[in-house]
């Protein structure tokens, strides 16, 4: 080891435990916001450029946590995307003018999103039936749901909803609410629920010998989810105006990729919902730097593909190199 | 005179009308270290999970402080002051080293966890224990084995345990690491701890301990205290049984120790054993003994090409080879009956045929890749009258079957293929007297045949009784050689327990 | 009367017998439903997506899934478009749209196995690319290209029924064979129901998954070339219904979703019932809202009923 790589490594020994294992995923962050710099030189003159911007980065970093919430305990949400279309159509028709409409259709929206979340979580917990396969029959059941309340873009969002999202105070609404449910993760976190989340994901049964009930953990979990990917749909409609029953479908696969991208794991019990928020700047600004050099629209699903098994595979294979045994 | 905290009194437990224990007592007041020794499957562990509350006792009474405790929790268990540290690690990788401590018991503030108070107790145990470079903030999968050893130590010693259960809990400790906790205990012995401990390395068990209590074939030897029982009389009182008639007669160990080797294992290097130097006649059955857990296990691995010789050469039949896999070993003749017979040798939701054919299919279909119906049903058949398989039909599900005759699937699917080394790992654990002299007279069979076997046992009588020459295994290392006369109960016992001197 | 239980306890047995009676029953109460060109017709839809589920059946019942049939399905109807469009005869537009479907299959094989990438994960991926891949080449628009032969293969009927269905029947017999009566199908249960024996009992893991993939890949392509000769021209959502619809069948049918268990001859109960089930729900004129509701309930519930049964062992 040389002198350089010997300054590196007490440098980071230095940094907290929980920003070391982010370290991949911050130098990621850092160049891909560079690259979003060069590409977007306006941000840095114009501040205003901001809240186009965080409404464009806003949805997947909260249908990121909402999955890296999933995968903490072990599973994967294969029907995020039609839950967030469900969750759209339900703000649409909840939401009256007038802040009491308002406020009543954002808490309608909330309490459905976690919902969501109870019905399959239970269905999971007392099934025993892999959860993959499950979200996948409940991704046809929202979407039905979905088109059931709004058979097509439509419903109504209060104007003053959609000017407050939009309008230009002192940071971005969109910013503040992300903030807001990453506080919200840092206090459960730091209450047992949160420390079962990670327990459960990490070792099962060794949880469960330590007392801990498993099933009731695991269904919080899915309700945590649902409340970020309701929150993900108050952002969408405020962006669009209305509910839309298939405007979900663009963030389920992207929702897996970005929270991969932030430094979630399968396995369970990895990751944390800074990294997710993280995740899908990088995924977002990877797509935008591929459109900004000049690629169709059509690669996105492609780029899609790609980030999924290249943030798995990339991980399997620095894990063989350091040496790591195992089949 | 204080009062006992523990008194059991003439408990019996048996599994399946198996009787595990029978009427052994044991009492444990403040400041008594008590050191449980028996032979694998003297009924230690079982005496330690009545205890602990895991299983409920069939007769006779457990009294702890005072209270007969009939049937207990591990919760409950906790809740009056006994606390279990166990080989099999319970620390969860994903949490820092101090929510591993704290788990379940977090120290609450308004509802929140309070990490600073938690991160400062752990310093302190963590301290304690001389563990100064580990973090509390940091995770603890990154610990290596000694240290989340020492963790599990700590969270036991936190909840101020009255009785502290150690089973095997120093197995991966260095000597230094054993010092540090033997302190601790000495420390808190003067506060009244009482430990019971179970420990493979003897030397361990005399140096804390006061009392001992020696058990064998569910039944208490002797309990008094240490001092009085020296290491040869120790021994003595472990063994003393005589072989019953369940084996069959010995060949002579001259005539089978001079045939070819077909074989070797030159300087090999697998997993955490190093520099192995091995052989297997033909003809022959050759045990490896030892402690549970001694790296027996990695032994079979390598023969069977699941794990990578590293290091060193492999010949067979006096050609050198690499076993790149088990279908690799597999085609060069060798058989592997796992121990874990439901994860790793049975397909126990499919009938009997699918499994007993499964091994030597390719036998069995024609050029086109069918199966032929006929030749399988023949296989079948054969095994079903040579094996004495008892069932109602091939199409029985076998999870249905008894242990035994599980166990006879598993060896006819391997024997189908005529393998000319067979390795076994445990086969006769957990099935009946009957089936166990159906598979020696079996083994004796095949042997005299000319197949090779390499067999791991924790029955000591087994490994006397069945195997030409035994050699057995501590912490990786092969220990002592035993074949002819020398192959004794008493020898065997000492062969697994003590390390032999490297002077020698 | 308890040999009766024990016929019906067999999950495959009670799928052939639930098509049955749903059969008979609209063909009683709904009119126009004992016609036999109805019936043809049900057979021929069952027959297109039919291919992609027993491919899909064999991934399961190894242990897997494969997201991936909906877009390979896709892939095959394009790509043999445009060979044909380009001139090519249509055997080798066939055989060359077949061999990009097993591509895909060995690519979905490559990352389980080396990048341990899960089964659902590396499918859905594989299933993006296509798609994205499909748009770019043909911008949006497939070319439109079918032969006279082709047509013929996939709706002429010189035996009752289409040749699909005859086709379908074929590809289902070989399987059938493979996977009941060679040594093929033993490894495939063997490592849906438990992969350490399998692989201690000398079974190339490795080796199987590729087989498997790319023979989903495979069957899948079938799927899409008959679909195109079926309807003359193809388009770049051809596949997508059959995502769920293959897995559906495969639950449907009584093969156990977590792998290793169940026959593989439940898979033609279970295409044809859960084509029998979405015709009744198009002619209630069901909204497409209540017939996803509908079919996310069903195999839901069915999951549920085998998963208790599995339970009780």
């Amino acid at each position: 080891m040389n002198e350089h790589t010997k300054s590196i490594a007490s440098l980071t020994d230095r940094l907290p435990n929980q920003h070391k294992k982010l370290l991949s995923v911050y130098i990621t962050f850092c160049v891909f916001l560079i690259a979003e710099l060069i590409m977007d030189p306006l941000i840095l003159k114009s501040y205003s450029r901001m809240w186009p911007l965080s409404l464009q980065f806003a949805p997947l970093m909260l249908c990121a946590m909402s999955q890296g919430c999933i995968m903490l305990v072990g599973g994967i949400n294969l029907s995020l995307g039609a839950s967030l279309s469900l969750a759209t159509t339900i703000a649409a028709v909840t939401m009256f003018e007038g802040a009491g409409g308002t406020v009543g259709g954002i808490v309608a929206t909330l309490v459905s999103g976690m919902a969501i979340g109870l019905v399959m979580g239970t269905v999971v917990t007392f099934g025993r039936l892999p959860d993959i396969i499950v979200t996948l029959a409940f991704s046809y059941i929202w979407n039905g749901a979905a088109l059931l309340v709004l058979s097509k873009p439509g419903g109504h969002i209060p104007s003053a909803y959609s000017g407050f999202l939009q309008s230009q105070g002192v940071v971005p609404f969109a910013i503040i609410m992300i903030l807001l449910l990453l506080v919200f993760w840092k206090i459960i976190k730091n209450t047992r629920l949160g420390i079962n989340i990670y327990a459960i994901g990490g070792n099962a049964k060794a949880s469960f010998e330590s007392g801990i009930h498993v099933r009731l953990t695991k269904i919080l979990a899915y309700i945590i989810s649902g409340l970020f990917m309701s929150g993900a749909a108050l952002v969408l409609v405020g962006q669009t105006g209305c509910g839309d029953p298939t405007i979900g479908n663009a963030y389920g696969t992207k929702s897996i990729a970005a929270a991969i991208l932030g430094g979630f794991s399968f396995s369970g019990g990895i990751g944390q919902m800074k990294g997710a928020v993280l995740g899908a700047f990088i995924y977002i600004a990877i797509e935008n730097v591929l459109f900004f050099s000049g690629f169709s629209s059509f690669y996105q699903y492609i780029i899609q593909g790609a980030i999924l098994i290249a943030a798995i595979g990339l991980k399997v294979v620095s894990y063989y190199r350091r040496g790591g045994e195992g089949a | 005179m204080k009062d006992a905290f523990l008194q059991v009194k003439q408990v019996s437990k048996s599994f399946f009308g198996n009787k595990v224990l029978s009427n052994v007592s044991a009492e444990l007041r403040p400041g008594e270290f008590l050191a449980l020794i028996g032979e694998n499957g003297a009924g230690k562990s079982t005496l330690i999970n009545l205890i602990t509350g895991i299983y409920s006792y069939d007769e006779g009474e457990i009294w702890i402080n005072g209270k007969l405790c009939k049937t207990i929790t591990p919760a409950e268990a906790q809740r009056l002051g006994i606390y279990t540290v166990r080989q099999e690690l319970s620390i969860n990788p994903v949490l820092t080293v101090a929510q591993n401590v704290f788990l379940g018991h977090e120290i609450l503030n308004h509802g929140l966890v309070n990490k600073k108070e938690m991160e400062r107790i752990t310093r302190e145990l963590l301290d304690a224990v001389h563990l100064k470079h580990i973090d509390p903030r940091q995770d603890a999968g990154t610990l290596t084995m000694a240290e989340k050893q020492m963790l599990e130590f700590c969270k036991a010693v936190y909840q101020n345990p009255k009785l502290l259960v150690l089973d095997e809990a120093t197995s991966a400790l260095d000597d230094d690491q054993v010092e540090i906790i033997f302190n601790k205990l000495r420390e808190l012995q003067k506060q009244g701890l009482m430990v019971i401990f179970i420990s493979h390395r003897l030397h361990e068990l005399y140096e804390i301990c006061n009392i001992m209590t020696v058990l064998k074939d569910g039944q208490q030897i002797v309990t008094e205290p240490i001092q009085s029982l020296d290491e040869d009389r120790l021994i003595s009182l472990m063994t003393g049984r005589t072989i019953q008639d369940l084996f069959p007669a010995k060949r002579e160990s001259k005539k089978v120790q001079s045939a070819p080797e077909i074989i070797k294992i030159e300087d090999g290097t697998f997993g955490k054993c190093k520099h192995i130097h091995l052989a297997v006649k033909k003809g022959e059955i050759l045990g490896i003994g030892g402690l549970q857990g001694q790296g027996q296990q990695t032994f079979m691995e390598c023969l069977f090409g699941i794990r990578k010789l590293e290091q060193g050469a492999m010949f067979l039949d006096g050609e050198r080879i690499v076993l790149r896999g088990p279908s690799d070993a597999m085609a060069r003749g060798i058989a592997y009956l796992p121990a874990e017979r439901k994860t790793e040798g049975l397909f126990v939701s499919h009938p009997i045929a699918f499994n007993l054919t499964f091994a030597c299919i390719s036998r069995l279909c024609d050029f086109l890749g069918t199966i032929r119906r006929k030749a399988e049903k023949e296989e079948i058949d054969r095994a079903f009258t040579s094996f004495s398989i008892k069932a109602h039909s091939p199409n029985q599900i076998i999870s249905e079957l008894s242990g035994g005759n599980q166990q006879k699937v598993v060896l006819a699917k391997w024997l189908a293929r005529n393998p000319k080394l067979l390795l076994l790992n445990e086969p006769t654990r957990g099935i009946d007297v009957g089936t166990k002299k159906e598979i020696y007279e079996l083994m004796a069979g095949l042997a005299g045949k000319g197949v090779s076997i390499v067999m791991i046992s924790s029955d000591t009588m087994e490994l006397i009784g069945m195997c030409d020459r035994v050699i057995t295994v501590y912490e990786n290392e092969i220990n002592y050689e035993l074949l002819g006369n020398d192959l004794t109960e008493e020898a065997l016992v000492k062969a697994s327990v003590f390390r032999r001197d490297r002077n020698e | 009367m308890s040999r009766c239980k024990e016929w019906l306890k067999d999950t495959t047995n009670l799928a052939y017998l639930t098509m049955i009676l749903v059969w008979l029953t609209t063909v009683i109460t709904i009119k126009g439903f004992a016609r036999l060109g109805h019936n043809v017709s049900t057979l021929q839809t069952a027959a297109l997506m039919g291919f992609a589920v027993l491919g899909q059946a064999v991934v399961v019942i190894s242990g897997g899934i494969d997201m991936s049939v909906s877009e390979i399905i896709t892939l095959s109807s394009v790509t043999c478009a445009a060979c044909i469009k380009a001139g090519l005869p249509t055997p080798v537009a066939m055989g060359i749209a077949l061999l990009a479907c097993m591509l895909v299959g060995a690519f979905n094989a490559t990352s389980i196995v080396f990048l341990k990438v899960p089964p659902i994960i590396q499918t859905v991926a594989a299933g993006c690319i296509i798609e994205g891949t499909l748009l770019v080449l043909t911008n949006g628009t497939p070319p439109a290209g079918c032969g006279k032969l082709l047509s013929w293969m996939s709706k002429g009927k010189p035996l009752v029924v289409t040749n699909a269905f005859w086709i379908w029947m074929a590809v289902y017999a070989i399987l059938w064979w493979m996977m009941n009566r060679s040594k093929f199908g033993r490894y495939v249960y063997a490592i849906g129901t438990n992969v350490n024996t399998a692989k201690n009992s000398g079974v190339h893991v490795t080796k199987m998954n590729y087989m498997i993939y790319m023979l989903s890949g495979f069957c899948a392509g079938i799927s899409g070339i008959l679909m195109l000769g079926n309807i003359g021209s193809t388009y770049l959502t051809i596949g997508d219904p059959y995502q769920l619809y293959s897995i559906a069948s495969v639950v449907i049918g009584g093969i156990a979703i977590t792998g290793g268990k169940g026959k593989f001859s439940g898979v033609i109960a279970g295409t044809i019932l859960t084509v029998l089930i979405r015709d009744i729900l198009n002619v209630m004129s069901i909204s497409e809202a209540f017939r996803n509701i509908f079919q996310g309930l069903l195999v839901l519930v069915l999951l549920l009923a085998y998963g208790r049964e599995r339970r009780a062992r």
